[in-house]
Formats: C-alpha cells, structure tokens, sequence
C-alpha cells in the first residue's frame, strides 16, 4: 500500500509540472458508455474505463483510420495500442490476430476481437478504452492487457443523412539520412585503413577522380538526391457515408477510397501507389416488438503496386562508388557487339551498370526488373439478434452475436531478369572501350504469385442479461455470457512461412452481478470461467474474479449542492485476470518428441528423420495472472467546467511461463519443461485533467492525460557471478550494458587499464568501466542501462472555437525512455557506407573534439555494442496533428444542397520538440518518416 | 426475417459444433516418448539426432582463426575470435552443448535399445540391431568425449590436467547436472573405454560378405546366417560409424594425450601408444604403400566419382576411412570463389600459410638451396601451393585471376567480398562447378570426417616423438618413411634431397609440422594442432598487396590470443556460476 502510495504521490508531483489540462474522457455522469457486453450509466461503472468523444472529433478532427486517431488521446493508452504499459512481452495484438497495429492491447469490434486494419474512423460511433481487471474480466484470458473496444455506426431511425468528405495532401520528408559521396567516403575509408594500421586504399589520384571526375567513370550515387527522389509524395481520400431508416428497417454504409504515391522518381517505381478501397454496410432490422437483428458486412480491397526490390536497404547500405547504375551510350563506341547486341536499356540511352558483386540493384531493378503488387482483402460479418424478454420474465433480455472475418493477400510479382555492363575505360579519355556482360535478359511474360495468405476468425457470444430498478433506488443487474472465437493464420507471405494448425482458441463463460443503491453505492463482480486449450486436461479451467465498487458522493446529500463540486465518484476494484497468452504453445504437458533433420548414409540411399524431443512434459502447468488493485476518482467541477480523472494501480503478472535454463546445464535445452516461473510487478498512477467552456462566441477546450508506470521484475530465471548483473528487481524493460567512460586517447592510455576482451583495441576505440575490479572487461561489466518503454507518457489537447472558425491541436509526449544509436548509420566499420557521422569520428588530431570512436576498416565489436556511449534520451513531445477548421454559414451551404459543409486544412507530425530530435526523425533503410499538410472538405446532403 | 432466423439458426449449429473443439486443442498428431519404445524408426532417430550433431559433418573453416587464413566476412564469429574477443562467453569452438547434447541423446537411446522391437518378425535379427546400435552408440559417444576434451580439457590454477565431467547416463537431476569434471586421464581412460565397448559389437567395416567364414575371429563369429548379418551390417549400414571408426578417434585421443599440451612430463610411452594406434589402423591398407596417389587431392572430380559408393567398383576412393555422403551443390565455391566469377571470395589464405610451401626441391624458400626466386614468388614451387591456393595470375575456371592492385573486382580489397591477404582458396573446391547466377551448374561434393592422410601424419609424429625419424618400434615403417611417401606423392621433386638433410628428431618435428600443416589445410586442424604444439598463438596473419610487379607485404589481422592460457578452451562461464565447474587456468 505504502508503494501506492508513493507512486500517487509522484504523481501528483508530476501533474504539477503540467498543471492546467484536462481529457476527454471526463463527461457527464447520465451518458451510456459501451462497456464489457452492453452499456452503463457512466456513474455505474466500478473500473478504469476511457472514452473518446469521437462526435466531437468529427468535426474538428479529420481522420482517415482509427489507429492513428487514438494516440496521445486516451488516459491510459501510450501510442494507440498499449493500456498503461503493462504486461510487456505479452503482445496481445499480436498473438490473438487483433494485429497488425500488434501491441498489448486487445481490440473488440463489434463485439469480437478483430484488427484495425483498413477500419475507417468515419465509420466509429464509439471508443472505449477498459483499463483495469474488472473493466476487462468478461473478456476472458485475451484480455489480460485491456482491452480497445470499438462501436460502428448505426443508421439513425427517421434521420437520413449523407455524408461526403474529401481530402489532398502531400507528404514530405521530415528529413533524409545524410551520406557522403564518394570522393570523402575514399578519404574517410582511408583513415580508418589508417586506423588499422593498414596501408591507404584509394590514391589520392583516384579521390581526385572521384571528387571531379567524369560521373559515370567515377560514380558517387547519391540515393537520397533528385536523380532517384521527388521532395515529396501525395495522399488523397474520398469517403461517403448514407444512413437512415424507418422504425422496422436501418441502414448505414460507408464508402471509402485512399491513394498513396510514393517518393521514387524513376522507372515503374514512378507508378507506385497504395489503393485502399473500403466499404461498410450495417443493417437493424425489427423482426417483431420484441426481436431485433444486426446484420454488418464490411468489405476492404487493398492493392500496393510498385517496382521490385528494396530501395531503402540499398540506400542504407551500397557504398557511393561500387557501380555506376547508368551507362550512357554516347560513351561507348557505337558499334561496340555488347551494345548493338543488347535485349535491355533505359529510355534507349543508358545501359544499366553493375559488377560481378552488384548483378542487380534496386535502381535497375525499378528500371527493367519488373513490377510487384501485393494484393489484400478483407471480408467482415456481423450477426447480432436481440431478444427483449422483458414481457416474458422483467429485466431479461438475451442477445447473440456471430461474426466471421476472412483476411486474404498475395503478392503477384512480374520478375524480368535484366543484364548489367561493367565498362572498361579508356586509358586516358573518358569513353568506354569494352564492355562485361554480367546475367542476361529474360522477360518471362508472366506473373508469379509469390506468397499468399489468410487470417480466418470465427467468433460468437450468447449473453443472457438481467437490468431492473427496484423502487427507483436498488439497481439489480447480471450477465451471463458464452463466448468463444478461433482465430486461425497461415500462408507464405513475403517468404514468411507459416501454418497455424491450433490458431488462437478462445472460450469462456462470463458472470457479472451488479447492484448500485440510489445511484451512490455500486457494486460489481465481473469474472469468466476461462477454458485454454494449452493446458493439461484437469488444469484447462481457471476462474478470474474481479470485484469493484464505486462511491458517487455527490449523490449524497451533504454534496449535492456544492458550489464547486459538481460530481464526484471514487472507485476501488480488484481482482485476477488469468490467462493462458504468455504460454508459448501447446501440448507442454506432454514429454514431445519430433522428427527433425535427416540423416543420410550409404552415399544417399539411406535417410532417416532424426528424433528431438521438443520439451519435457509438465503436468502441472498452469495459467499465467494478472493480480490488480485499481483506485480511482472523478470529478467535475466548477459548474462541470473542470473534469478530473485519477487512477493510481498495482499490477502483479505471475507464474509467466518459461524454461528456466538457468536450473540446467546449457547442453539440456530440449529436455527442460515449460513452467509457471516468472513473475513481475507494474505500479503506475495516471491523471487527466479537462476544462471544457463556451464563453459568448469562443469554445474552449483543453485536456491533458498522463500516466507513469514502472515495472519491477519480482522472480526471474538467471543466474549471475554479480549481484549487478541482476535482472531481478529491474525494470521489465531494462537493457544491460556497458559503461563507456570515454575514448582511449594513447596506447599508453590502453595498456594502464583493464583489459577489453571485444577484440584488438586501439586508440579512438570506448573505454569502459570495469565494474567488479577483476581487471578485465567482459560480460559480467554490464550494467542496468535503461527502459525502453517511457516511464511518464501523456496528451495533450486543444480545441479553440470562435464563430465559424475551430482550431485543433493534438500532441504527445513521451518522457524516461532512453534509446541507443547503433543502426548502421551510426556503427561505422568495415566496409559500411558511411554516413555524415564519419566525420567527427576520432583521429589523433581530433582527439579533443570527436564525438564518435574511430573508424575501422575492420569489424570493430569493441565500440559496438550497447553501452552508455551510445545511449541517447528517446524523450519527446510530438505535435500530432494541427487542423484549422471553417463552417460554412448553414443558408450558403443549403443553397448548394448541403449542410454542415466544412473545409479544414490540417497538418500531421508538424514538429517535435526532443533533445534528440534529428536522431528521432532518421529513418535508416525504410521510406523516411513524412510531415503531411492536408486540405479537405466535407459536406453532409 | 425467416432469414435472420435461419442465419441465427445455422449459426447456433457452428457454434455447437464449434464448442468440442473449442475447448480442447486441434491433435497435431505430435509423438511422445512411448513412440521410441513402439517404433524402431522413431527410436534409431535419437541415435540420428547425436550423427546430425557430428562435429565434421561440416566443415567449419576455423581455419580463418588460425594464422592460415582470414575471413573477408566481417561478422564471422571465428574472425572475432581471432581479434581478441575469445572468452568463455563467447566461444565459437565450443563443443560444450552439441556434443554433451548428442551424449544426452545417445544415453537416452542405450537406456531404451533393448526393449526397442528393430525387428517383430525375427528376434534374431532385432537382436543384431540392438549389437550394431549400441556399437555405434558408444562409438559416437568416444568420438563426441574427444572432441570435448580436444576444446574443453586443460588445466586448473595449480597445473592439474583436467578433463570434461562425463555423462555415461541420461542426466535426470542436479546431482548430474553438477557432476564434476575428471582428471584428463580418466576422460580418455573413459574414451577408450567406449571404444573397446564399440569393438564388442561392431565389425570393422560395414558391407556385405560372401560367407560367414570371413566373420571368424571377430566379435560376430557367433552369427548364424549371412543373410541377417548381411541385413544388418551389410552394405545399407555404409558410412555409420564402425569399429574401425571408433579406432580412429582412439588414435586422435592417444595423440592428444601424448601432445606437449597435455603430456607434460613428456611420458614418451604416450608417443608410442599413440603410434600404435595409428599403426594399427595403417597396418590394414598395408602402410605406406597403401598410400593413396591422389589422396591430397580427394575433393577433385576423378576422386569424387571414383569414391562414389553407388556406381562403377561400389568401393570407396582408398584415402577415404569415413566421409558424408555425396551431395550435388555449389554452396562452397559460391562462398570461396573470387567475385569475378560470382563468388564471395570468404577464405582468405594467408601469406604465413603460402610460405610454408617449399619449393618443387623440397627445400624451404628460406634454405639457401632453395633457388626461391622473390620477385617470382609462385615460381618452381611445390605443386601444392597452386593445387590449394589462388594467387596472382592463377588461373581458375579458365580465367586468370589478377590479385594485383587495379586488376578489378578480384584484386585485394576492390569490393567487399575481394580477398584481404592477396589470395583465394582453391583447396575442396571443384573448377567445374559454375556460380555465375545466369548460368550456375552444380557438381558432386563430400564431407570428410577422416583421411588416412591425418593419420598418416599423426603416426609419423607420434612415430619420431617415440622412436625418431628412423624408428619404427614394432611397427614396419618410420616417420621418415611416411613424410617421404606424402612429399613424393605432392610431387616434391626425387630424390628428396631437403629429406635427406634432416636427421634428428627435432628437425624432423618440425618438417612433420609443417607437412601437416599442408596436407591438412582448411580441413580444421591447425586451430588445434598448434594448441596441441603449444607454439605461439600470436602470429598476425600476413598478405601481400602486388602492385607493379613489387611484392609488399603487411600484417592483415592481428591474432589476439593471449599464449599464457589460449592453448586450452575455456569451459562455458554460465555453467561454472551454475555448477561450480572447475574453469581453466586464465579464463574468466
């Protein structure tokens, strides 16, 4: 309790420094919130629940899907797919399919666990983010990290509306990765030759060449130049949503349409786009007074179209002067039998270049190498069927939902085999006299489907439930549920092969009995009798039980009146979430064994599978928990103007499954069982704050959300020589490294301290500290370096109205993370391409200023690896999303047949303000992280 | 709505149907341990699982972390090695899980071989099978001890020879877990002890025979019919591992033991029991003159096809004693290769190794006799150097390869996959096998686990140790009897007059060194040769970087061993924290 405590009141410490800010998630009491399995009255719910006010956001808020709506805008959730940061390495998202924004976090849709992907924002009525083990219980076992539960759209009874939105921008670079040309990559190459004590590579003629010589004799690609890419690309959505209906039959559809371009400038890569094409529709249907059904189709069809091969990579990697990629023919001799007799070539003025080593790239690739599509769809069904028994028995109604989801994608590949020349150069000019021929020139005429996949799930619940008010003052509620889905993937996608034979299995019953008196005392018991399929027969059953009470004390009388405090609720809740996830796999109950590689004999005629056992068997496994304590508060105040949220929890996940190695001798891997071993415990705190007021013509509204959370590893399998070294009673997130104390300044320097064992360690190469004193650094010199996932994240909002106009804005910050530099941009060796870094690298004459260790030609394991040299603060506030919004007077609009006609200009990922800023926007071997500056309109007829 | 109604309905049944399966997991069919007891397939796979982890099932080119060769791969864990990074944390010549893992494997197998029905149909036979199993159990077993002790044995702070903890059960609690490690001797008393158990049940070779007769005198003279025995041990049994195999690694075990690293009183009555045992074995192809004439050339196709068990005599090349079988592929030339003809140029051999060629004379290019020309370096060498090595103007697949500066993608260090020492291996690659992508061609390759070149050469350097060049002890042939054949057979001019000169043993230690070096190149000996020799580990590797016709030459890479404790392999450090394992003397 003490540590609660403690962490509230950091918490509050924290607050302070941000102080003035508010959510969303603060709303009236009497609004009905979507939670587990049906809707409450706001002041009814015992647990940690946010909501998103997405009406509001609709129309001062443009968002194309829903995945980017949610960050930094829920208390609780960091990015949009993680609640509160616990449970790390239980990647729900992952192993249930709700992928592929794969996370902690559970999604529901609808009813059912399903993914984002390809899912509109125009097409959500509601978000509700389920924090704590009551809020999630009904869940069953995947809900053990929380759960996103997400609501479409309806048609609304004797309202037809018809919505249209469209939306331009352009994409640009937040910047692009700087390398250096050839002529400095010779020289700096040359150093670190020098650094080995090896001789110089290229003369200094040669730089020379390469600094002003001829550009196809001495190339110097430059990846990240015009020649290959435009400054920046587009994206553009029409979206159209009709609804309506009578009192029998509703319907609402959503079409969508979103198209993205991309950077590259040449060849098919120019005709690249990723088409998306979306389309919804959601049936009511009155079947009599008391029976009514949903029926939902969603469809989803997307096409990725581009070049073949990987651009990025290359550019991260294919040093400037390997090749040139482009041969023009008024350097080669016109009746040079190469080119007369070529099958291949560029616009008719360039052949394509390369050696024996570069027998394709992805320049030539986008030019003669074919095209590639990957081709995706989806397929969602919803049935739901609503029983209201009230007439037969008071209070009971009962309700079914079967969904069924089918994800299919291929990628169909036109793969022409193309030749590349490597020139001989005249002695003294500047023409080609011969010229290599490396492959040959194959256009096979035909597409291949190189890889296909499918994600299947199947899922239906049947709930009986119970709601009746006694004497206006004693609620009486209960739900009983059934509830199960099987999530199956499989394929060969992108040379990721799998087969999914047990896919996901998910079955529980859920009970939940909730009383509230006079809208002051609530009481609620949510549990699920979970089924896992990974468990020994007798141990498949586990029971999670949660309680959680609420006190709404400004229902009592000695609040009711009070000039500042408008609402007030305080909430305990509790519990155990068990859940059969953090169990790898199935059958650990039994001692496996499997056939695994061949062995072949009598020169080849004779082969046998060998026999593996796969793990020892363990009878007794069981399932994994989520042990919580989750104290909460509300409040509104001052004339409901100022909305406070407060949670301060204690999370204890349990009996993790492992194989503890550390009990064995190294060599007995396959003959050790999976157990209940690990343990780690999570406390955090989060506070939101609001402040939401119309005053005369300006609307205002701010809010801020902030959560801090830390984990302690309690029981860990390990086994150290120094209590230092110790993953216990870290962070779940920890890294260990070394401590860099330093770049050796002199062999003299390097012969007084300990000896390095991460190979030949010269001056210019990191020092480190020898933490134990044995005079030799090695493994056991590592220490706790730091947590990747930021301890203290939040949002923060502002939405400023006046007359016709709406600003938005949108940020998210994240504090306490620390990241290491260690991409090939920063760890220059061998013969990597070397990037700006190269030149604050140490030399003996820059010993005092360098700000990176040596260059080496060699593999130098010594600088690295992760140390506190390479440690940078990942902390951050990133603008999301700025839009400026303008109605348009509702009698112009009428005149072209509209209403609500807004035009809006928005931007996203605008800036950041962080230490590391320019580290943070570098993107190594991957399309670059984009700015984007919108403009759009939409219009309701 | 009846529609809804029958949607509702039909969905109800699935769920129904769904339910069962629901709540139990999908059977994958998986197998568990009653399987080895019921299936003899099932059951020979555990003995298969330890042959998988044989440790010359591939060849694993440590060569690059020895002063033969570098890597031109900058990531190879062996390179790292070399440069220092060599701990009992990181150690890429750990045998420690592999092999003990295979012994789990075998132990496991032995505990269940008798009750394991090989044969329903005839208990004669299924009791042959249990003979043949548990031969080649403890076989392998003695062959898994050696090499662990070859990389793990050493000795402790106070100089005691130690050997590795031995596991001759399936280990089932922490009592095993933390079973000490023996003495050195004891470790190879307890090989001996596998191999003499292997001598019970196994004949020397596997292959069919004529008649029973041939079966007198051995330990399956009480066999009944040919028939079965030649079900069993016949030629289907082929490259499993036979008595003679076990044999073998006796012969490398009795060398170890005999070796400056572990003999250090110099008990010369190790040399002579390790000659022995390497007589023994050469006594069956008749010593010397059983020498096979191309056998330093075995990876070439004439000796490919000629060892082909399937076709022409069905016997195997003479210099084979036990090798993989034949494979079609183009693996190691698409690594080895220069990239000018499309390979990755990987192993590099050294200047050090190219000078320890002599000249076609027999002489050492340092002897004043040599007529060693150092402008024309590759000039009147031993017909080995452009057998095993690709040096400047070499012509390979038809194409000279110019390592000189300027003399493009094949020149040292042109293109990342360029060599860094001035030369490429031709050693256990085939000229004929093309990896040009637009027009590969694949060729018939093997894996060695033995040659009776290796022990040749471990009986003549056993056989001076004991008795001196001339020495022949009980035996009908002398160390110099052996190292002239190897040299005449290299095509070191005749006579052999550089032979002749050396007359002591400590000359001839260093000439049988040397050979040994040669004749074993890039197979994985010398790492551990020189350890055994305890020489000095800290020889930079050298190359030479040809530039108008001038000859520079350069130390390549360090080699960061450290020669106070680096002659003995350090024991995993996770397992000493786990059970206080005694660890070598300088590890840490």
């Amino acid at each position: 309790m003490r540590i609660v405590i403690i962490v509230l009141l950091a918490c509050l410490g924290y607050s302070r420094a941000f102080a003035q800010t508010d959510t969303v998630s603060v709303n009236d009491a009497d609004q009905r919130v979507n939670v587990a399995f049906g809707q409450k009255n706001k002041d009814e719910i015992t647990g940690a629940v946010s909501i998103a006010n997405v009406k509001a956001a609709v129309s001062t808020d443009y968002n194309v899907g829903v995945s980017g709506f949610l960050t930094g805008r829920l208390l609780g959730l960091i990015g949009n797919n993680n609640i509160r940061g616990l449970g790390i390495g239980i990647e729900v998202a992952d192993i249930t399919g709700s992928g592929p924004e794969s996370g902690n976090a559970l999604y529901v849709v609808d009813g059912l666990p399903r993914d984002l992907q390809g899912l509109r924002f125009s097409e959500i009525e509601s978000i509700t983010v389920l924090k704590d083990v009551n809020a999630v219980a009904l869940y069953g076992s995947a809900a053990v990290n929380g759960v996103v539960l997400i609501t479409t759209k309806r048609g609304v009874q004797n309202k037809p509306s018809t919505t249209v939105s469209v939306n331009r921008g352009v994409l640009i670079p937040q910047t692009l990765p700087k390398y250096m040309g050839s002529a400095e990559y010779m020289e700096y190459y040359n150093q670190a030759r020098a650094n080995d004590g090896l001789s110089p590579q290229f003369s200094s003629e040669m730089i020379e060449n390469y600094r002003s010589g001829n550009r196809y004799r001495y190339p110097s690609i430059d990846f990240y130049s015009s020649d290959y890419l435009n400054s920046s690309t587009f994206q553009q959505d029409v979206n159209t949503e009709f609804s309506g209906g009578d009192e029998n039959a509703r319907f609402y559809t959503n079409v969508g349409w979103n198209s993205r371009g991309n950077l590259l400038n040449f060849g098919e890569a120019t005709n690249a786009r990723n088409n998306v094409f979306n389309v919804r529709g959601n049936i009511d249907l009155k079947v009599n007074p008391w029976i009514n059904t949903a029926i939902d189709a969603a469809a989803f069809f997307g096409s990725d179209k581009g070049a073949r091969g990987n651009f990025w990579s290359s550019a991260a990697n294919t040093r400037p002067h390997e090749f040139a990629p482009l041969i023009p023919f008024d350097l080669i001799a016109a009746d040079d039998p190469k080119l007369t007799g070529r099958k291949n070539d560029v616009d008719g003025k360039y052949l394509l270049g390369g050696t024996s080593a570069f027998l394709t790239n992805p320049i030539a690739d986008s030019y003669s190498g074919g095209t590639s599509q990957i081709v995706y769809r989806k397929f969602n069904f919803t049935n739901r069927i609503n029983f209201d028994l009230d007439r037969f028995v008071k209070g009971f109604s009962f309700h079914t939902n079967i969904a069924f989801d089918y994800t299919a994608g291929y990628q169909q590949v036109v793969a022409n085999q193309y030749s590349v020349y490597t020139p001989t150069w005249h002695a003294t000019e500047d023409r080609i006299t011969a010229l290599t021929q490396h492959g040959l020139d194959a256009r096979p005429g035909s597409q291949d489907v190189t890889g296909s996949y499918y994600r299947r799930r199947m899922g239906f619940s049947g709930l009986l439930n119970y709601d009746r008010l006694f004497d206006e003052k004693h609620r009486v509620s209960g739900k009983l549920i059934g509830y199960g889905s099987i999530f199956k993937e499989g394929g060969n996608f992108l040379g990721f092969g799998w087969g999914d034979l047990q896919g996901v299995k998910q079955a529980h019953l859920g009970l939940q009995l909730a009383y509230s008196y006079d809208r002051k005392y609530v009481v609620d018991f949510s549990s699920a009798m979970v089924n896992s399929t990974k468990l020994a027969p007798g141990n498949r059953l586990g029971f999670s039980p949660t309680l959680g009470v609420a006190w709404v004390a400004s229902n009592e009388d000695f609040l009711a009146d009070h000039a500042v405090i408008d609402y007030l609720k305080l909430r305990l809740s509790g519990g155990v979430v068990k859940s059969d996830l953090p169990i790898g796999n199935f059958f650990y109950y039994d001692h496996r064994y499997s056939g695994s590689t061949n062995y072949t004999w009598y020169e080849g005629g004779r082969s046998r599978a060998s026999t593996v056992s796969s793990w020892l068997g363990n009878m007794s496994l069981g399932y994994s928990g989520r042990n919580e304590v989750n104290l909460g508060l509300e409040a509104l105040l001052f004339d409901k103007s100022f909305g406070v949220e407060a949670n301060v929890f204690y999370d204890y996940y349990n009996k993790l499954v492992v194989r503890p190695a550390t009990q064995f001798p190294s060599f007995y891997t396959d003959f050790i069982s999976y157990q209940n071993f690990e343990a780690d415990r999570y406390t955090g705190a989060e506070l939101g704050l609001s402040y939401n007021k119309q005053i005369g013509d300006w609307r205002v509204f701010a809010g801020v959300n902030m959560l801090y959370i830390t984990s302690k590893r309690m029981i860990v399998d390990e086994a150290f020589d120094f209590d230092y070294l110790n993953r216990k009673g870290k962070p779940r997130d920890a890294t260990f490294g070394l401590e860099a104390s330093g770049l050796f300044q002199s062999q003299d320097e390097i012969n007084n301290s300990p000896i390095q064992t991460f190979g030949t360690v010269r001056p210019g190469d990191i020092k480190y500290k020898d933490q134990n004193g044995d005079g030799i650094i090695n493994s056991n010199d590592e220490v706790y370096l730091r947590r990747y996932q930021a301890p203290l994240s939040g949002g923060l909002q502002l939405n400023i109205g006046y007359k016709n106009f709406n600003l938005f804005l949108i940020g998210e910050a994240r504090f306490g993370a620390d990241n290491f530099r260690e991409s090939n941009y920063f760890w220059l060796d061998g013969t990597k391409k070397y990037s700006e870094i190269a030149r604050n690298a140490w030399t003996p004459a820059t010993a005092q200023t360098a700000t990176h260790p040596r260059l080496s030609s060699q593999t130098n394991s010594n600088n690295h690896r992760r140390s506190t040299y390479w440690l940078y603060s990942d902390s951050f506030f990133q603008m999301r999303k700025i839009q400026l919004t303008y109605t348009f007077e509702q009698d112009f609009a009428r005149k072209l047949g509209m209403s609500n006609l807004r035009a809006f200009a928005n931007t996203a990922d605008p800036f950041q303000f962080a230490s590391n800023k320019e580290i943070r926007k570098i993107r190594i071997g991957a399309e670059p992280y984009f700015h984007s500056f919108s403009l759009g309109l939409t219009a309701d007829f | 709505m009846k529609i809804n109604i029958k949607i509702w309905v039909t969905g109800l049944l699935l769920c129904g149907v769904a339910s069962c399966t629901m709540l139990e997991p999908t059977d994958d069919n998986h197998n568990t341990l009653d399987r080895v007891g019921k299936d003899p397939a099932f059951a020979e796979g555990l003995l298969l699982r330890a042959y998988n982890l044989v440790p010359t099932n591939n060849y694993t080119f440590n060569d690059v972390a020895t002063d033969d060769a570098v890597s031109n791969d900058r990531v190879n864990n062996y390179l790292r090695m070399a440069t220092g990074e060599w701990t009992a944390r990181f150690n890429p010549e750990s045998m420690w899980d592999n092999a003990n893992l295979a012994t789990m494997y075998i132990n496991q197998f032995l505990s269940v071989v008798e009750e394991v029905p090989w044969k329903r149909t005839n208990p004669e036979v299924a009791k042959l099978y249990v003979r043949r199993y548990k031969g080649e159990s403890h076989a392998l077993r003695a062959m898994f001890k050696y090499y662990l002790l070859r990389n793990h044995g050493g000795l402790d702070a106070g100089g005691t020879r130690l050997g590795i903890p031995i596991y001759n059960q399936f280990l089932e609690d922490r009592d095993g877990f933390s079973t000490p490690r023996t003495s050195f001797d004891e470790t190879v008393q307890s090989i001996y002890a596998d191999v003499e158990e292997a001598l019970k049940y196994l004949p020397m070779d596997f292959g069919n025979i004529a008649s029973l007769d041939q079966l007198q005198g051995t330990p399956l003279s009480d066999v009944t019919s040919l028939q079965f025995y030649n079900d069993v041990f016949g030629d289907f049994s082929q490259q499993r591992m036979t008595a003679r195999h076990a044999l073998a690694i006796k012969s490398k075990a009795a060398l170890l033991a005999a070796s400056p690293a572990f003999n250090t009183e110099n008990n010369a009555t190790l040399w002579t029991e390790a000659a022995n045992q390497a007589a023994r074995l050469l006594n069956d192809i008749n010593g010397v003159s059983g020498i096979n004439p191309n056998g330093h050339l075995f990876y070439l196709a004439a000796q490919v096809n000629e060892a082909d068990l399937s076709a022409g005599d069905k016997k195997d090349l003479t210099e084979i004693m036990w090798r993989r079988p034949l494979t079609t592929d183009r693996d190691r030339e698409t690594a080895n290769f220069p990239p000018g003809l499309y390979g990755q140029g990987r192993i590099n051999p050294t200047q050090n190794l190219v000078d320890a060629f002599p000249m076609a004379n027999g002489y050492p290019i340092s002897h004043p006799e040599s007529k060693y020309d150092a402008s024309k370096p590759y000039q009147g060498r031993d017909p080995r150097l452009s057998q095993y090595i690709v040096y400047n103007g070499s012509r390979l697949r038809n194409t000279e390869i110019k390592i000189e500066v300027g003399g493009g993608d094949n020149s040292i260090d042109a293109l990342p996959t360029s060599t860094r020492t001035g030369y490429y291996l031709k050693k256990l690659l085939r000229e004929d096998v093309n990896v040009n992508p637009a027009s590969a061609s694949n060729q018939r390759h093997f894996n060695t686990h033995i040659r009776y070149t290796e022990l040749f050469l471990n009986y003549a350097e056993a056989a001076n140790e004991a008795w001196g060049p001339e020495g022949t002890g009980a035996n009908s042939f002398s160390a110099r009897d052996v190292i002239a054949a190897i040299r005449k057979r290299a095509g070191i001019s005749q006579p052999d007059n550089y032979l002749a000169t050396l007359q002591t043993k400590e000359e001839f230690r260093d000439l049988i060194r040397n050979e040994r070096r040669l004749e074993l190149c890039f197979e994985g000996f010398r790492f551990w040769d020189i350890r055994r020799w305890k020489l000095d580990l800290s020889v930079p590797a050298r190359g030479v970087r040809i530039s108008n016709g001038s000859y520079q030459y350069f130390d390549v890479e360090a080699r960061g061993y450290n020669n106070d404790f680096m002659h003995y392999g350090p024991i995993p450090d996770r397992e000493i924290t786990k059970f206080q394992l005694v660890q070598n003397k300088g590890w840490n």
